[in-house]
């Protein structure tokens, strides 16, 4: 209806969000608020704010979206219940040989909660509600305190099931199935990596602590003579053999979901309500499943489903408009007039999605970038597995970068209070630079990602 | 609501107890979601029997949750907003929030206006979702309502409080923000 | 100017906004810009804007954003715009050829119904492509003249499940985005697809077989904003219908390849094509078809005057 150029459209929808987005409208009105306008311009006005909020019910009423509040419905009850917390501690007890053994901790348990949890907030809120005070307490240098949880809570975008990998799935078309299996083994090597990471840093800059000899002696006995901080973690309270049945049972659910999935009995989105099912269960098992943990879990999984679901809606809309407006084709033509090299175009894409992330929360950038990239995806013919995995890792990094990182955001109510935001960012560059390790290993290297979907 | 107490005052006890029921609403649609896909599985694996309903309605639900929580997301103060401008300047970012909140309200009350208006044509025209099989449409766009005039309502009842508070308490208010006094009134 | 933005400007210019439920160059799209191409050069003073395809537009609320003027045309399945017109199902039910359906006047009654809801048909755009059943690897047990799928678990849409159940099978609902790993791991047993578009769709690596009998028609109506349509002026909609009828003659010619070439493509990749005789495919046909009206003209009784234009031949 109103003709635009090409850069008149990306300045508004580039520029005006960033305007609203830096004035403190919310990231979702922001996006709803520019795309309304831009539907307007394209579409006339009663006909562009109709289609924006009819899009806002259908893009909603998606079957494959309901594992996102599932897998973090699922997340909440072991974390308010104790039970994960309760696993943990018995893992812990075996890594009492290591020095830095908490920031050892803090990968594995991230890696662990990255199975567990589709959630890069859920599971980097729980690494650090547990961890970081504790580290804290036993005289861990505060980077590599926070740096650690930054790094490893990224695992759960990862590591199957994962909320972004689902979207990022079902908006490219590609099967959701095997894409979530595509990021196994990538989400161990970068857990693999952080461990490095860890590991390097106690051992030449120091600021862990050093092996607990005690540690080993205190499990023989299966006693707990260590003075708890006053923070009554749920490990302090547990006994190991307690500890031990909740990792049992929590290694278990996994199996039996995966179980699910492998013999066909659920389709994938459905696993993730029978992993709520399963979970409830082990709860009512051990009496955990109080009212209490029922109501609080329900909240804060409507808290962060409705808070995640309304970008989606706006991010799914402003997409539309995007591409409707003629701005897409103009972004492909032009990247693909650049060059015709897949790998600079493998790239360009990724440096994209670096950038995006230093502004945007990962939902909305799946859904941005998919209708920009899949069309080059299929021009350069990449493995639409391998390039999502790529894209995932590089939206995974996001969540640490500033200004808008949403793991950023999580970790600054645990962090120690007089830690400066910039020091926060520091302390993630190295696990940032484990990271684009592991994407160049995977350039190089396709079938690290392709091989274990191909195999089933 | 002239007053920096309008959260205690009777309009924002009503708005609470309204944010309160339609999250109560949210969290049912979050528990059908679960026993629906459940059974679902249930039905079509163990007894062979799949079920179209519980397909259809539980992606029914999944919008209807989102819809229903929305306003306790504001509530919380849980829509993601980008903080670039440093804490030092205080006095800017206060300024910037509480008119950032305004219009936020604005914004959402706006839509909130279409939505209705959406509403009632679907309950004319008795529209479904995405076929003539679906379950009827303007449902949701009751729902959609409802989520935007109360994320509307509470963002508007934040800037209210943020506007009427003294600079220490503003202060404060940025770091805890309404989830603490949420969290104190809910437990 | 219309709603739509389709306005014809004083010079006589006319410009239409149009969108498409698949993707540009996919095949559902081959005839419309065949149609396209030559209404441009035979009617120069018409240009039609293309926004986009399912990019741009969510395929469901396409018919509705049609009738809302936020376009003046698009390309919709009929499938996908059930919830705003039942009638809209006989598309699937028609045993002829495009063309034969417009001269029968089957359009025209089609088209009286649509306009009550803001939308005019102009008429539609692909041929020979329809839908029909596809296995995993329980294929081997099925009997060629005659299916009996009792006890098996079929993904299929609301259109496909009358027919399903008729031949025994449980309908399984599931997104198209979880077909592939539920083929894979046994959780279905096939599934009701088109006869074409497989590849594209991601979902042909786990079929096994297909059961050569395309059942039930796809259709992709043009469909423009009513109101767009009343503006024109008296040669524009002279071009547009002289365009859609000369496309509908073309269409068999246009698609039998598409179809031919995507059989092609499965026997290569070791596919089973389970192929009834002429006449079992026929009765198979027939049986859908009637199954398909016996619920529609329930629901909709005017429906049934349509079946008798479809069979007056
Ligand atoms: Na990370
Ligand atoms: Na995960």
């Amino acid at each position: 209806m109103t003709d635009l150029s090409p850069a008149m459209w990306l300045a508004l929808f580039v520029g005006g969000l960033a305007i609203l987005v830096l004035l403190r409208i919310p990231v979702a009105i922001a996006l709803l608020t520019v795309s309304s306008i831009g539907a307007v311009l394209l579409y006339g006005f009663s006909p562009g704010i109709e289609m924006t909020v009819v899009s806002m019910v259908s893009g909603l009423t998606t079957f494959t979206l309901t594992a996102v509040p599932m897998f973090i419905l699922m997340g909440e009850l072991l974390f308010r219940s104790g039970v994960a917390f309760s696993a943990i501690g018995a893992a812990e007890r075996g890594l009492a040989r290591l020095p830095g053994r908490l920031a050892f901790l803090s990968v594995g348990m991230g890696a662990v909660l990255g199975v567990l949890s589709g959630s890069v907030m859920a599971s980097t809120a729980m690494l650090a509600g547990t961890l970081a005070p504790e580290m804290e307490r036993r005289g861990y240098s505060r980077r590599l305190a926070t740096g650690s949880i930054l790094g490893s809570g990224g695992l759960a975008m990862v590591l199957p099931p994962s909320t972004v990998v689902i979207v990022w799935g079902a908006t490219a078309g590609v099967p959701v199935g095997p894409l979530l299996i595509a990021g196994v083994v990538p989400g161990v090597l970068m857990a693999v990596g952080y461990a490095v990471v860890v590991g390097a840093w106690a051992y030449f800059f120091g600021g862990a602590e050093r092996p607990a000899v005690l540690g080993k002696a205190r499990v023989r006995q299966g006693q707990h003579q260590t003075p708890e901080p006053s923070s009554g973690t749920a490990v302090s309270t547990e006994d190991s053999r307690g500890s031990l049945v909740n990792l049992v049972a929590l290694v278990g659910m996994i199996v039996g979901v995966l179980a699910l999935i492998l013999f066909g009995i659920a389709t994938p989105t459905e696993a993730a309500a029978v992993a709520v099912g399963l979970t409830a269960l082990i709860l009512l098992v051990q009496r955990r499943l109080t009212r209490e943990v029922l109501r609080e879990s329900i909240k804060h999984t409507l808290l962060s489903t409705g808070m995640v679901f309304l970008i989606i809606a706006g991010a799914t809309i402003y997409g539309r408009v995007m591409a409707g407006s003629g701005t897409v084709t103009a972004f492909v033509d032009g990247i693909t007039s650049v060059t015709g090299n897949p790998t600079l175009l493998l790239v360009i894409m990724l440096a994209t999605v670096i950038v995006l992330g230093l502004f945007l929360e990962a939902i909305a950038i799946v859904l941005l970038t998919i209708p920009l990239f899949m069309p080059i995806v299929q021009i350069a013919g990449f493995d639409p597995l391998w390039f999502g995995i790529l894209m995932i890792i590089a939206i995974q990094i996001g969540t640490v970068t500033p200004p808008f990182g949403m793991s950023l955001f999580v970790i600054r109510q645990y962090a120690p209070k007089s830690m400066p935001m910039s020091e926060l960012y520091r302390a993630a560059v190295p696990f940032v630079l484990s990271d684009l390790t592991i994407v160049v290993l995977l350039v190089l290297a396709p079938s690290i990602v392709t091989a274990l979907p191909a195999l089933m | 609501m002239s007053t920096g107490n309008s959260a205690r005052g009777p309009v924002g006890r009503i708005l609470r107890a309204l944010t309160t029921a339609s999250a109560v609403l949210a969290g049912a649609g979050l528990v059908y979601m679960a026993l629906a896909t459940i059974l679902a599985v249930v039905l079509r694996y163990v007894f062979r029997q799949p079920n179209r309903f519980l397909f259809e309605s539980t992606e029914f639900a999944l919008a209807l949750t989102v819809f229903f929580a929305l306003g306790m997301v504001a509530l919380y103060d849980r829509h993601v907003r980008v903080d670039l401008i440093p804490r030092r300047f205080a006095r800017t970012n206060r300024k910037v929030d509480i008119g950032a909140r305004f219009a936020t309200a604005a914004i959402a009350g706006t839509f909130g206006w279409f939505a209705v208006q959406l509403f009632v044509r679907d309950l004319e025209t008795g529209i479904r979702m995405g076929s003539t099989f679906g379950l009827p449409r303007w449902i949701l766009m009751l729902a959609l309502t409802v989520g935007l005039v109360l994320l509307a309502a509470n963002e508007l009842r934040g800037a209210l409080e943020r506007l009427h508070a003294t600079g220490t308490d503003a202060a404060t208010a940025d770091v805890t923000g309404s989830e603490s006094t949420g969290e104190a009134k809910h437990d | 100017l219309s709603p739509g933005g389709g306005a014809v400007s004083e010079d006589g210019k006319v410009t239409l906004r149009l969108a498409t439920t698949q993707t540009r160059d996919s095949p559902e799209n081959i005839g419309l810009w065949r149609m396209i191409e030559r209404l441009e050069r035979d009617a120069p003073w018409i240009t039609i804007d293309y926004v986009g395809g399912p990019e741009t537009i969510e395929p469901n609320d396409a018919a509705e954003n049609v009738q809302s003027g936020a376009l003046d045309m698009a390309s919709v399945s009929s499938a996908y715009y059930t919830q705003i017109l039942p009638e809209a199902e006989v598309f699937d039910l028609t045993p002829n050829d495009p063309a034969v359906d417009r001269e029968s006047g089957a359009l025209e009654l089609i088209n009286s119904w649509h306009e009550e809801v803001g939308l005019h048909v102009l008429g539609v755009t692909i041929a020979e492509m329809a839908y029909m059943l596809h296995f995993g690897s329980r294929w081997s047990e099925i009997d060629i003249t005659e299916p009996d799928l009792t006890g098996w678990l079929m993904r299929g849409g609301p259109t496909q499940q009358p027919m399903l159940e008729a031949l025994g099978a449980e309908v399984v609902n599931m997104p198209v985005g979880e077909i592939y790993t539920a083929m894979e791991r046994g959780t279905i047993d096939g599934f009701a697809a088109g006869n074409s578009g497989m590849y594209d769709l991601g979902i042909a690596e786990p079929i096994k077989a297909s059961y050569m009998a395309p059942y039930l028609t796809i259709r992709y109506p043009l469909l423009m904003n009513l109101q767009t349509w009343l503006t024109l002026d008296e040669r524009t909609r002279e071009a547009l219908s002289t365009a859609m009828a000369e496309l509908e003659r073309s269409l068999p010619d246009i698609y039998r390849p598409v179809i031919e070439g995507e059989y092609q493509r499965w026997a290569e990749d070791g596919k089973e094509l389970l192929e009834p005789t002429e006449g079992d495919v026929d009765r198979f046909q027939a049986r859908a078809r009637d199954i398909g009206w016996e619920l529609l003209v329930a629901r909709t009784p005017r429906a049934a005057e349509v079946r008798e234009l479809y069979e007056v031949r």
